[in-house]
């Protein structure tokens, strides 16, 4: 595939990019990359509430795009964010089971004036607890969670994604719902 | 609709009755017009709910940053091994049909009959109450020669 114009481009769908990316378009990464980034950064914050840690997903998973779109395989009508949003989670949980030391031109910059540093703190810590939570999930439940609770997708969607029928989805969704409720009972002031 | 069920459907649907199915979603709000328990049930939710529903993202890494970053790692080059050899073998044969998977099938079978052709003269069991060629058809089937000959005793 060759390169055609970035605005060209902008009105194709994912899977196209996907093929061109694979090829080694590079302006066809550019766009996927416009196009997604902010939803992954929003899926990553509210998984982590750590704004260095999203970002450091974000581009992971960019990167990942990148360096594997050759092993992506169009399940559906092309909706690459399901996948990336899978790829997301799973960095947070890996990043959760093994914290690296951060570089200092890694740390993000200082809370902007008048936010709360206590709040901040607490948020990392919600953002660590559902990591964890979400780490107890089988792949599938989480999926599933992670595609109808957290980025608000109906359950038909999900269905279709996934590759089940709604029916099994919401199987899935009882189940998810059901361990992350026990799993976070103490931030909601509920007992399981 | 039993309190019950409604746990249930609030476990399968959300706690957004506008995602609930018509029927099922009014029969919901019958029974929070009247439950103060099945209400409880709802605040525990929204609680829940509210946990994923994080303060506005900050925003993401500039597109260039993204690019500058993801670009600078090596491209893995094709897939694995065992892909690039299944896709071999299937490609460019219409519907999967093709000298490929013939030629495969035929190199699976011709090990599967000398493996059993030579467990067989080898065996002395095996080999007079088993003709070979016998043996070697078992063989490929389900092992079952190499089993006779003791081979996989071990």
């Amino acid at each position: 595939m060759g390169e055609p114009e970035c605005r060209a481009l902008e009105g194709e769908d994912d899977a196209t990019l996907m093929a061109g990316i694979a090829a080694g378009a590079f302006r066809a990464f550019r766009t996927l990359v416009e196009r997604h980034r902010d939803g992954v950064m929003g899926l990553a914050f509210r998984v982590t509430r750590d704004r260095g840690e999203a970002e450091d997903i974000v581009q992971e998973v960019f990167e990942r795009v990148w360096t594997r779109a050759s092993a992506w395989r169009p399940r559906d009508d092309g909706r690459v964010f399901a996948w990336l949003a899978r790829i997301a989670v799973n960095l947070a949980i890996d990043r959760l089971r093994r914290p690296r030391p951060r570089r200092l031109d890694e740390v993000p910059d200082p809370p902007a004036p008048g936010f709360d540093a206590e709040q901040r703190l607490h948020g990392r810590e919600i953002g660590r607890r559902i990591t964890r939570a979400l780490a107890t999930l089988p792949d599938r439940q989480r999926t599933a969670f992670t595609l109808c609770q957290i980025e608000r997708w109906s359950n038909a969607d999900a269905a279709d994604w996934l590759g089940v029928s709604v029916g099994a989805l919401e199987l899935l969704l009882v189940r998810a719902r059901k361990t992350m409720r026990r799993e976070l009972a103490d931030l909601m002031g509920d007992e399981p | 609709m039993t309190l019950d069920d409604f746990e249930g459907g609030l476990d399968r649907y959300g706690v957004d009755l506008a995602d609930w199915p018509d029927g099922v979603a009014a029969m919901a709000r019958a029974l929070l017009a009247d439950s103060a328990e099945a209400r409880a049930l709802v605040e525990t939710r929204l609680r829940f709910e509210r946990l994923f529903a994080a303060p506005t993202p900050p925003p993401a890494p500039s597109v260039d940053a993204i690019l500058r970053v993801a670009t600078a790692r090596p491209r893995r080059r094709g897939d694995a091994l065992s892909q690039r050899w299944l896709r071999w073998i299937g490609a460019e044969a219409p519907l999967g049909l093709g000298w490929r998977p013939a030629a495969a099938l035929a190199t699976y079978l011709a090990v599967g009959l000398l493996t059993g052709f030579l467990t067989g003269s080898l065996s002395g069991e095996a080999s007079p109450r088993l003709p070979v060629l016998t043996a070697a058809t078992l063989n490929f089937v389900d092992g079952s020669a190499l089993d006779r000959a003791g081979v996989l005793d071990d």
